[in-house]
């Protein structure tokens, strides 16, 4: 049994019925990027995300946001400790829940923006800025975050910029009833979640990221993309196109699927139809008002595969 | 507010700068306080674009509305002219500049930028201002496409000069439209004639001649008309006699025409000259006069519907002459008239004198006309008396007194055609010989180059006419016996020691006039000018009618109107082939013809080609429709086509094809 495999049976224990969602989570992590999960609550959000972070076998801390959370709660702060029997003492750095090698982030859009962006430096350069001294994160550094859908009350929307910066947003959706029915009949899966062992070891994983940019993609598959990015900029009639972040994104999601779903060392458009919703749809806004959830369908059922 | 565009604000400046634009061909008859209003709305508009000033709130706007109306009105003295009616126009096109924000405010004001344009040319027609014209289209095209730039866009760059030539490009393509248009589109005759310039006087001759109307003349340059003969040569100027006006009643004071002058032969009625060599055959192009009396020489044949001669031997046009005209006429000037036989009541009219008016002349006459056999030997002598006695040809006549012949024959002696036709008409009738005067113009300017004869208002000229039996109508100019060189050379050469020559127009005219180039130039762009007006500007309902009939060989206007519309779907169609060719799909490649054939095989299977679907999906949805032993081939075939497509660097696609085309015939 190949590690990815032994790490999908352990995950698909505890999240039932979302093989699918848990293939997109795994690749995320695989192409090193941050996971955004979005539903409502209630749906196994933050199941999925102890179970991702257990099976992994890394680091983990939580942050639960609310709207009081401050910027030192999650980066940390200095706090100025006495010495033992004298008077004398310094200033020591406590670090915050951020320095590990997976922050789950619950409910990221009930905090305050400047709770959020506090996150920013982090999730896109793997280091912190606390009063003026730079500090690495550890490696690998994730973050895993769920959010209620923006229409809920109580909530601040991520901004663009920061949206962009989770790699996948994936929707988990109500189970179907099979799933439904043994969720009911078996154990409670939340403490099931925070009991799992981990199922790879460090250097698997990293072994696995290291495949996952020896994924081969051909010139015929290139095109395909590209075609894609051109849609989304000049034809879709979308407020703004792929960003080449956006592009890149798009192409290390669909590699990691790639090697997660088939364990294929060569991509195949049906690896980038299959991340594109993930990918895509919180980046691209319609130029009409509406939902952006059909973003992705669109750009499917428009964009040749062949030409 | 997502439907409410913005104005982009790189469009704005264009559409300041056209609207004023638009606006310049209408300085010389705007009031000052326009360019006040104009300056006002325009630089508010800029502040606001700056973020210096709001945008003009309700109450600034009506006020602004209240004082323009008021001050239109005003300036203009609650007259309803052409002048006034486009002031108001304009007002309120430039009121509207003021208030604009949004996108759908830009479009109004550059479509009442292209009105005001237009209105424009009611004014002046001449090649300079059909070149600002075009020229103002252009910008006004280009603020239209900027106004359509989407600053959201990061492909659509603010730049302006692939804005403006983008709109030089939609200018050049609508030039066949423009074309067929002005060609074909239906000449109408306008409905009623409208003096368009009811508060603008014209110069030009009057309908009646006091002393002093033809020196006014002398001080104009302004253009009357230009002629073009047809058999290319100029006449001798002693036949340059352009009639416009026969006067034939005297009150003692000033010279009237006689009111039964009215009846005229209409085209095609009326004289026809037989063949002969004699003929001079012109074209005339006339400016605007507000009469209805045109220009030609003695012998005259009308040639063109709506013109005509009348009894006294004049050219008339039906309606009066607003508008540039062109007509053709034949003249012969050797023409006998009237040869044997006076008509009453013209005999009568033409002896006519007001009793107790210049007794002197009249002792003078019966003196003379005693001495002479005959009466032609009388009005030669009358004739030479001009040139024996110290008379003197002048643009500065002293003012006569109430015997005004008597004053000028015996006190005075000094004056140019208008007294000399007058005083020698007088001394006709008072011989008892039939005499009238005549009023128009005398020679003219040629243009050796382009061959055509420029005539203009100080070519004014007043000469006088008697009846003499067996001749007919005989012409007596009695100021080429004072002044030999005014009908040689003209007005300038005649008053060359006065320095009377358009005096009025000031030193610095009279200097300009002086230096060579600059009256090279001046006639080089008078004759672009000429060509304009001949080629273009009057290309009237008559003229097109022949040019349908002679080029395309059209009849009637039924048909020149299908001709239009087709020609009008021969250009959209063109159009539309052009995009189509240069939107066409790409050739496709072999593969992908091949590929589209087996997906037409495999809709045989009842298997439909689904949007966006990759082709590793489809070749599975078609493993299952196939029949049991070609499953094995489909896949093979999936394998073959993932490893070319999506894992070789270098794929051999001719394999690939032709295990495509297999696959196809074992689909059979």
């Amino acid at each position: 049994m190949t590690a990815i495999a032994r790490v999908l049976a352990q995950l698909n224990q505890v999240i039932l019925g979302k093989e699918e969602q848990v293939k997109l989570a795994l690749s995320c992590l695989l192409a090193r990027g941050h996971l955004l999960i979005e539903d409502l609550p209630g749906m196994g959000k933050t199941t999925l995300s102890h179970a991702l972070a257990g099976t992994m076998g890394l680091d983990y801390k939580r942050i639960q946001f609310t709207s009081d959370l401050l910027p030192a709660d999650i980066l940390g702060v200095s706090i100025f400790e006495r010495e033992a029997g004298s008077d004398q003492g310094r200033f020591r750095f406590h670090p915050g829940p951020v320095f590990s090698q997976v922050l789950l982030a619950d409910e990221i859009n009930r905090a305050t923006p400047k709770a959020q962006s506090a996150l920013l430096e982090a999730m896109e350069e793997g280091q912190v800025t606390v009063e003026g001294e730079t500090r690495p994160l550890p490696q690998p550094f994730f973050v895993i975050a769920t959010q209620n859908p923006v229409s809920q009350s109580g909530t601040f929307p991520l901004p663009e910029s920061q949206l962009d910066r989770f790699l996948m947003r994936i929707q988990l959706g109500y189970p179907d009833e099979r799933a439904e029915r043994a969720l009911l009949e078996g154990k409670d899966h939340r403490a099931l979640a925070n009991q799992v062992q981990a199922a790879i070891s460090m250097q698997e994983l990293q072994a696995l990221q290291q495949q996952v940019n020896e994924v081969q993609a051909s010139a015929t598959v290139l095109d395909y993309l590209q075609r894609i990015i051109a849609f989304t900029r000049y034809e879709g009639g979308y407020q703004y196109g792929l960003s080449p972040r956006g592009a890149l994104a798009l192409l290390r999601s669909a590699k990691a699927w790639a090697l997660v779903s088939a364990g294929r060392g060569h991509l195949l458009p049906e690896d980038i139809q299959a991340v594109l919703p993930a990918v895509v749809d919180h980046r691209l806004a319609e130029a009409a008002e509406g939902g952006s959830h059909a973003v992705s369908q669109r750009i499917l059922n428009s964009v040749a595969v062949l030409v | 507010m997502a439907d409410i565009k913005q104005i982009p604000r790189f469009s704005l400046l264009w559409l300041l700068a056209t609207a004023v634009a638009a606006l310049l061909p209408h300085a010389q008859h705007l009031p000052l306080w326009m360019w006040l209003l104009v300056l006002l709305a325009t630089g508010w508009r800029w502040l606001t674009h700056l973020g210096r000033l709001p945008y003009p709130g309700k109450v600034i706007k009506l006020v602004a509305v209240v004082l323009a109306s008021l001050a239109v009105i005003t300036a203009f003295e609650r007259t309803l002219s052409l002048e006034s009616a486009t002031a108001f126009m304009i007002a309120s096109a430039v009121l509207k500049v003021f208030e604009m924000r949004y996108q759908r405010d830009g479009y109004i004001v550059i479509f009442l930028s292209f009105f005001v344009l237009a209105v424009a040319f009611l004014f002046d027609q001449g090649i300079l201002s059909a070149l600002y014209g075009i020229l103002c289209s252009w910008l006004l095209l280009t603020a239209l496409v900027a106004l359509h730039r989407n600053p959201l866009r990061a492909d659509d760059v603010a730049d302006g000069r692939r804005t403006a030539s983008l709109a030089a490009k939609i200018l050049l393509a609508s030039i066949p439209m423009m074309l067929v248009l002005y060609l074909l589109f239906p000449r109408l005759a306008p409905l009623w004639s409208l003096n368009l310039h009811s508060s603008s006087a014209i110069t030009g001759l009057s309908e009646e001649m006091s002393p002093g109307d033809i020196a006014r003349l002398g001080q104009s340059d302004e253009l009357a008309f230009r002629v073009t003969f047809n058999d290319g040569s100029l006449p001798p100027r002693e036949q340059l006699y352009w009639r416009a006006l026969v006067l034939d009643q005297y009150d003692g004071r000033s010279w009237k025409p006689a009111g039964l002058a009215r009846t005229v032969k209409w085209h095609p009625a009326g004289r026809m000259l037989t063949e002969d060599d004699a003929n001079i055959d012109y074209d005339v192009i006339q400016e605007p006069s507000g009469q209805k009396w045109l220009y030609a020489l003695r012998g005259m044949s009308a040639q063109q519907v709506y013109t005509g001669v009348s009894i006294d031997e004049r050219l008339v046009s039906r309606r009066e002459v607003h508008n540039r005209t062109r007509y053709r006429v034949i003249s012969r000037p050797q023409l006998v008239i009237d040869g044997d036989f006076l008509p009453e009541p013209w005999r009568s009219v033409n002896l006519e004198l007001p009793a107790e008016v210049n007794p002197q002349t009249r002792t003078k006459a019966a003196v003379l006309r005693q001495q002479s056999e005959s009466a032609e030997a009388y009005l030669q002598s009358v004739m030479e008396s001009f040139s024996r006695e110290p008379f003197f040809y002048t643009l500065r006549p002293p003012i006569l007194g109430d015997n005004d012949i008597d004053d000028f024959l015996f006190n005075t002696r000094r004056g140019f055609c208008a007294h000399y036709a007058s005083a020698f008409t007088f001394m006709a009738r008072s011989a008892g010989i039939p005499a009238r005067v005549v009023v128009g113009y005398q020679g003219g300017k040629w243009n050796e180059e382009e061959q055509y004869l420029t005539v203009r208002q100080y070519d004014a000229h007043a000469w006088a006419e008697a009846w003499l039996e067996g001749q007919g109508w005989v012409r007596f100019d009695p100021t080429a016996m004072v002044a030999p060189e005014r009908i040689l050379y003209g007005l300038e050469q005649a008053v060359a020691d006065e320095g009377s020559f358009l005096e009025e127009q000031g030193l610095t005219a009279r200097a300009l006039r002086e230096i060579g180039w600059l009256n090279r130039l001046s006639l080089e762009f008078d004759s672009l000018n000429y060509y304009w007006q001949r080629w273009v500007l009057s290309y009237d309902g008559q003229r097109q009618k022949n040019f349908l009939q002679t080029v395309i060989g059209i009849q009637d206007y039924k048909r020149g109107l299908y001709f239009l519309g087709s020609s009008f779907g021969v250009f959209f169609l063109l159009a539309t082939l052009w995009l189509w060719w240069r939107d066409r799909p790409q050739p496709r490649s072999a593969f992908i013809r091949a590929w589209g054939a087996l997906q037409q095989r495999a809709k045989r299977l009842g298997l439909e080609p689904v949007a966006g679907e990759a082709p590793g999906q489809y070749l599975q949805r078609l493993s299952d429709v196939v029949a049991e032993e070609c499953r094995e081939d489909v896949m093979k075939f999936a394998g073959q086509l993932e490893i070319t497509l999506y894992v070789e660097s270098e794929p051999d696609m001719a394999a690939l094809i032709r295990a495509l085309k297999q696959l196809r015939r074992r689909l059979r």
